[in-house]
């Protein structure tokens, strides 16, 4: 009885790991597809696609617009968010759940929505769609994602921590600078890195709200319109794998931090 | 460095709840005191309200002759050892020391040459380089001990400093907190709830609860001659037994549930007048069972209800004839031969006994 | 704590910490909220918007049949998805958490949620290739001869399904895990000393316990799925159009941003209902 259980068992994740991994293989394993149409039969490897993706200006430079947006919106979206934070954990505002609950407010609307609003807004005041209305719309999402990470973060035992040094002589700034940022620094970097990749990956809101200059997603999308193709896959292996990088750089922070602990 | 401490009329609220109601203390120079009661008693309140953290909402706080009432920690002559230790996860064990010389703006040598100077006096010599994590208990709280006196406060305030750490290391700690505290001669304020702690550790006890300064002297002091039921309940096990005061003179004639008899006056911890109700307070220890010495005090004869071994006594409850049946608790010598069931007379020195304001249980 | 006077003054200070992120948030989550509610109580006629006040765009909400269908198409999905998901996601949670050796529990779950990592876009493209008319489902399907000829699995509401289950396994094996993780074993422990057997172990103590965990995560899968526009435009098609979609049309092929916003102010009436419920019924749960 125990036995057919565990064999069951094991059984059900082998069909699970082997759903979830099923269209990633499928799209690394035809990345490498020697000929035109990424299905069966496999008649690779080959790299042919891969030098096309990166043989593809308007897909490098997509890259580029992505990483630019990823990078510079979730700097803007971490320090802010951990400002609001610091503000909100250590010191007693008035109306403060009123505070949290505004700035938290964009994690529950669909990104579908918050798009179409920045869109709206840009267009009733006359602002161009670019890359910075995108790096707008991402800190919009990423903000609250980054200030309910660090404020998680901001326990009651560092308050005593901040006490002892403003008790020991620091002015505020310094208790923020020398104390606070680098005693939380492993959170504020997952929480960086967390919405970089969230930025990366976005598609709706940097499809509305991008013209000329537009993010590796929305490029990807409009290589969708030639149907099936290897250059796709090859394209979406490389996001795949970027992402995925980022997300082991975060883990090992998250790792490192809870050994130290 | 050393400096007093006066606190006058301190009160705090949270809210409509008064932490603190109108404490009146003064501690002088390079003392070692403990504020000690059960946890809620204001102890915590107050040593926040001496360390600046929190603002009285009535009285003042003075530190060496200054009013200090509004003055920010940062600025206070003082520094505080904290529960957690709340040392800083990120630096050095040596930077954690430096931290306050740095604010001070004390170079980097000098400062790493007396941080490493603070981490001998607390016996970590050579640990300069390693971070908090790398710590056991006990060790961080030497930590946080360096890193206070670093920057040579005038009072050091200790909060619960030795709550953490198990038995053994405790007794240590309070052995090795004394001895730095007569090297330096800083004023310590500590607060525990630990009776025994306090008086292992203390100059002057003082004793609180509910907001309250319910007694203050030396260890001994307030154990033999509480001024309260609560501080003598507190410091350790009591017997309390209704009394009258029948007159004044040189001596006090008390009727009590074992006959009238004469007491010392000075055996009153409060204002005496015939006709005034008291609670008489004796200690276990001091009940001898058998034989009476002379000029010893009879309790009469009770039942033995139940015993218990304590390694140096035997803790009794007897049930006396005297009180209608109600217990009294006695310790009796290690090598005592007695059963539940057994019939037991208990005596007492009258100079052992302290009257007390009557007040309810 | 009362504030002292120190503290008060700080206070106004710490107000300074917070503002940056209030401010932004005004500006570009409430005012453009704001804008999109003004803007679908306007109306467009040819190729103006008139800006006199109307309840016209919801009136033809409901007038017009392909709309409503777009609602239903899409409360019908997300509801398959969600049960669909959680199904298949407590199991995996919970032989990850339990039967699964204890150092190799956190590789386990990375493994199960490393696709979760690809972009959207990517992933239901992924989907589009095995579920192709040449794909390696219907191939493998025609070698086993359980079917002559390919079956049309793309542009239809089950690849849609599919894409959907896909991601939100991942997610919801995350949240379960993790509140698995967080029940002391001694409850198990303690039911098994009671005399309770696995199963009722299982049915009696374990589930109910992790029940209120198991409601975020579906609705956060309710939420993420209704507002979805990606998976149901890749793998799902033009044939049945779910609300998102109809949103986009508006966008694109009509410029018409008052009906865009009335249909996305009516996307995000449905989810507030449903977190509503989801909550009513937690208070529920924890009374």
């Amino acid at each position: 009885m125990r036995g057919v259980a565990a064999w069951a068992g094991a059984f059900y994740l082998a069909a699970l790991y082997g759903f979830i991994f099923l269209p990633v293989a499928v799209l690394v394993l035809f990345s490498f597809q020697g000929s035109r149409l990424p299905i069966p039969p496999f008649d690779g490897p080959s790299l042919e696609w891969y030098a096309t993706v990166l043989g593809d200006r308007k897909l490098t430079g997509a890259v580029v617009h992505s990483l630019l947006v990823a990078l510079v919106s979730s700097a803007f979206a971490c320090v802010t968010g951990f400002l609001a934070a610091y503000g909100l954990a250590r010191h007693r505002l008035p109306a403060a759940a009123f505070q949290r609950a505004l700035i938290t407010a964009p994690l529950t609307v669909s990104y579908l929505i918050i798009g179409l609003g920045l869109l709206i807004l840009f267009n009733m005041l006359g602002v161009g769609r670019s890359l910075l209305t995108v790096g707008i719309g991402h800190a919009v999402i990423n903000m609250p994602l980054c200030f309910a990470i660090i404020y998680s973060q901001m326990g009651a035992h560092q308050v005593n921590i901040e006490r002892a040094a403003r008790d020991l002589g620091a002015a505020d700034w310094q208790v923020l600078t020398l104390v606070t940022a680098p005693m939380l620094a492993p959170a504020v970097m997952a929480a960086y890195l967390l919405s970089v990749t969230f930025s990366w990956d976005e598609f709706i809101i940097a499809f509305l709200l991008s013209r000329f200059d537009v993010t590796l997603p929305v490029e990807i999308w409009s290589l969708l319109r030639s149907g099936l193709d290897p250059k796709t896959n090859a394209a979406g292996s490389l996001v795949f794998l970027i992402s995925v990088a980022l997300v082991a750089a975060m883990e090992f922070l998250l790792s490192r931090r809870a050994t130290r602990r | 460095m050393t400096a007093d401490v006066e606190v006058r009329c301190v009160t705090y609220r949270f809210g409509d709840v008064a932490a603190l109601s109108g404490i009146d203390l003064r501690i002088a120079a390079g003392r070692f005191v403990v504020l000690l009661g059960p946890s809620g008693c204001g102890k915590t309140t107050l040593l926040s309200v001496l360390g600046g953290f929190l603002a009285p909402s009535e009285g003042q706080v003075l530190i060496g002759g200054r009013d200090m009432t509004a003055v920010p920690p940062a600025k206070r002559p003082t520094t505080t050892v904290f529960q957690d230790y709340a040392l800083f996860p990120h630096m050095t064990l040596g930077a954690n020391v430096g931290f306050g010389l740095r604010m001070r703006g004390v170079g980097r040598a000098e400062r790493d040459s007396r941080a490493a100077d603070m981490l001998r006096l607390v016996g970590l010599e050579g640990a300069f380089g390693k971070r908090p994590h790398e710590l056991s208990g006990g060790q961080r709280q030497r930590v946080a001990l360096a890193r206070a006196l670093a920057v040579e406060p005038d009072v050091l305030l200790l909060d619960e400093p030795l709550g953490a750490l198990d038995l053994a290391l405790r007794r240590q700690m309070q052995q090795e907190l004394k001895a730095i505290q007569r090297r330096i001669g800083t004023t310590f304020i500590h607060v525990t709830h630990d009776q025994e702690e306090a008086m292992a550790i203390a100059d002057e006890i003082v004793v609180m609860n509910a907001g309250r300064v319910r007694d203050h002297g030396s260890p001994a002091r307030v154990y033999l001659r509480p001024r309260c039921r609560f501080s003598a309940a507190f410091m350790g096990e009591a017997n309390f037994v209704s009394g009258r005061i029948e007159a004044v003179g040189a001596a006090l004639a008390v009727m009590t549930p074992f006959g009238c008899h004469d007491l010392p006056a000075g055996a009153a911890a409060c204002e005496t007048a015939p006709g005034k109700r008291v609670d008489l307070c004796f200690r276990p220890e001091h009940l001898d069972s058998g034989d009476l010495r002379p000029g010893a005090l009879d309790l009469g004869s009770g039942t033995v209800e139940d015993i218990g071994f304590f390694g140096t006594f035997h803790r009794a409850r007897v049930a006396l004839d005297a009180l209608g049946g109600a217990p009294v608790i006695a310790h009796l010598p290690q090598g005592a031969r007695t059963e539940p069931g057994m019939r037991l007379r208990l005596g007492l020195d009258p100079a052992r006994i302290v009257l007390l304001p009557e007040e309810p249980e | 704590m009362a504030a002292s006077g120190a503290e008060r003054h700080e206070g106004r200070r710490a107000f300074g910490f917070v503002l940056p992120a209030l401010a932004w948030t005004f500006c570009f989550f409430v005012v453009p909220f704001a804008f999109m509610v003004a803007m679908s109580l306007w109306e467009r006629t040819g190729t103006e918007i008139v800006r006199s006040w109307t309840p016209a765009n919801y009136v033809a909400f409901f007038a017009r049949p392909h709309f409503v269908q777009g609602l239903v198409n899409s409360l019908e999905i997300t509801a398959t998805v969600t049960v669909l998901s959680v199904i298949l996601a407590y199991p995996l949670a919970w032989i990850i958490a339990e039967r699964v050796p204890a150092r190799w529990q956190r590789a386990a779950l990375m493994l199960a949620v490393l696709p979760f990592w690809t972009s959207y876009v990517v992933r239901s493209y992924a989907w589009l290739l095995v579920l192709a008319q040449n794909g390696i489902v219907n191939r493998s399907l025609m070698a086993t001869g359980l079917i002559d000829e390919p079956l049309q699995l793309t542009s239809t509401r089950t690849a849609t399904v599919i894409g959907f289950v896909h991601f939100f396994v991942m997610l919801l094996t995350l949240t379960i895990y993790a509140n698995l993780k967080q029940l002391s074993p001694n409850y198990a422990r303690a039911a098994a000393d009671l005399g309770a057997g696995p199963v009722r172990t299982f049915l009696h103590v374990i589930l109910p316990l992790t029940l209120p965990g198991i409601m975020v995560g579906a609705f956060l899968t309710f939420v993420l799925c209704i507002g979805d526009y990606v998976t149901p435009q890749i793998l799902g098609g033009n044939n049945e159009l779910v609300l998102p979609q109809i949103v986009m049309l508006q966008l694109g092929r009509r410029a018409d941003l008052p009906m865009a916003s009335a249909l996305a102010i009516l996307l995000m009436v449905v989810v507030t209902l449903a977190y509503l419920a989801c909550a009513r019924w937690l208070k529920l749960e924890r009374a």
